[in-house]
């Protein structure tokens, strides 16, 4: 008797409950993709694990790192009054970075103060470029990149264009899109730039997206572009100011911003992994 | 049809299929459903891109090999080293010790399986299968005639 004869038999009687396995399948996926989302601009910091190195990109995107240095070097220490990140802060400070690279109206502010029990903020607000189209959502998180040990820093088979430059310092400067999600009414898209440096223990995050990510698949996709390009983005998570203590100036922008909505966030760890509640 | 529509469909297109797999590699029907849900939901978290792949199924088939194969890596500890298992010589006398064939299986390495499974199973040639594993053909060659031949030891009339 033939072996795919004994394997047909083995397994004549194995059949699935397709209902309960997609259902299953897309909580699960569901899941996966807003904890990469939220890695990337929200205040959960488990999604993925990373530590400096040279990064290799994927297949048919750009090679290696170590492209021409970016020139300004991104974020130094603040000088002058600090005061300690919150939600709002750095919500201020994210609306002041995307104001310097364009001009634009920015509503529906939010933010998390505290992350679980892991240290970083987000901020998060809605823009409307001055120079036509509909709103996107622009969001920044900052981290500690020290709790993000482990794999070298490279371009994962998920990040579309992924590109990886050296920063002076250490510092690396990762930027990429994620897959479009394809919609009745175009394809929602979000683009990224990250910002690490292992010296300063500090990972500084930016997303831009052409509309609203809803609930599971759905998108109310808004315009063609995200509100901000990845050069914008670059500018954004370079911007000197970054840092655990922001100038106070944030402190008292963001006490003014809104309407503003603190978003709390809750990790909890299942077998499955980190979840959201 | 919406891409989750489209993704149900081809979870109802390929989910026996694949479960079955899922079954000849672990042999465990409680690990196989749960290997068989992480691999789509993999696929699901990717699906834009697996629409778009030459062969969607191929690379679901590739996603459960490798989830396999990493979760028994993470659980080598309990596992028994072929080598150290005993032989059975022969064949048994009483029909009833005779093993079928997921409990033979159970008793190779977890890369043997796999490389029967998508030899004789899915019918992948050698490359198509040393390519998946990650190993060189020889290596895959190697392999499943040492699996066919400890398999024999339980199953004396099969052929390859």
């Amino acid at each position: 008797m033939k072996l795919h004869e004994h394997m047909s038999d083995a397994v004549a009687d194995v059949h699935t409950n397709t209902e309960t396995l997609t259902r299953t399948a897309r909580d699960r996926g569901g899941r996966i993709r807003r904890q990469r989302r939220l890695g990337t601009i929200g205040g959960v910091a488990a999604v993925g694990i990373l530590a400096f190195g040279i990064a290799t990109a994927i297949p048919g995107n750009d090679p290696a790192p170590s492209q021409e240095p970016f020139a300004s070097g991104g974020p130094a220490a603040p000088e002058g009054e600090t005061v300690p990140i919150d939600g709002r802060s750095t919500t201020a400070a994210l609306r002041a970075a995307v104001l310097e690279v364009m001009d634009g109206d920015t509503t529906a502010y939010a933010g998390q103060d505290d992350d679980g029990g892991l240290e970083g903020t987000y901020g998060v607000f809605e823009l409307t470029p001055a120079s036509g189209g509909g709103p996107g959502v622009v969001g920044l998180n900052i981290q500690h990149a020290s709790m993000l040990e482990g794999d070298p820093i490279k371009c994962r088979h998920w990040m579309f264009d992924c590109t990886i430059q050296d920063l002076p310092g250490g510092a690396l400067l990762r930027t990429y899109s994620e897959p479009p999600e394809q919609t009745t009414n175009g394809d929602g898209q979000r683009v990224v730039a990250e910002y690490f440096s292992i010296q300063r223990d500090l990972r500084v995050v930016a997303s831009a997206t052409n509309g609203f990510d809803l609930s599971g698949d759905a998108w109310d996709v808004t315009r063609e572009e995200p509100v901000l390009s990845i050069d914008q983005l670059v500018e954004v998570v370079t911007q000197e100011w970054w840092d655990f203590r922001l100038p106070a100036r944030f402190a008292e922008e963001g006490a003014e911003l809104s309407p503003y909505q603190d978003v709390p966030v809750k990790l909890i760890m299942t077998s499955a992994g980190p979840e959201l509640r | 049809m919406t891409p989750a529509e489209d993704f149900d469909e081809f979870v109802r297109a390929t989910g026996t299929r694949l479960l079955r797999t899922a079954t000849l590699l672990c042999g465990d029907p409680h690990l196989a459903e749960d290997l068989t849900q992480t691999t789509y939901a993999k696929v699901y978290v990717n699906w834009r891109k697996v629409t778009r792949a030459d062969n969607p199924v191929a690379y679901t088939r590739a996603v459960l090999v490798r989830t396999y194969l990493s979760h028994r890596r993470r659980r080598s500890a309990s596992e028994i080293p072929i080598d150290a298992a005993p032989e059975t010589p022969g064949v048994p006398d009483d029909a009833s010790l005779r093993l079928d064939l997921l409990a033979a299986m159970a008793l190779l390495p977890p890369a043997d399986r796999a490389v029967l499974v998508l030899r004789y199973w899915e019918d992948l040639s050698v490359a198509q299968t040393a390519d998946l594993l990650g190993i060189k053909e020889t290596t895959c060659r190697a392999r499943a005639s040492r699996a066919l031949a400890r398999l024999r030891t339980q199953l004396p009339d099969l052929e390859a």
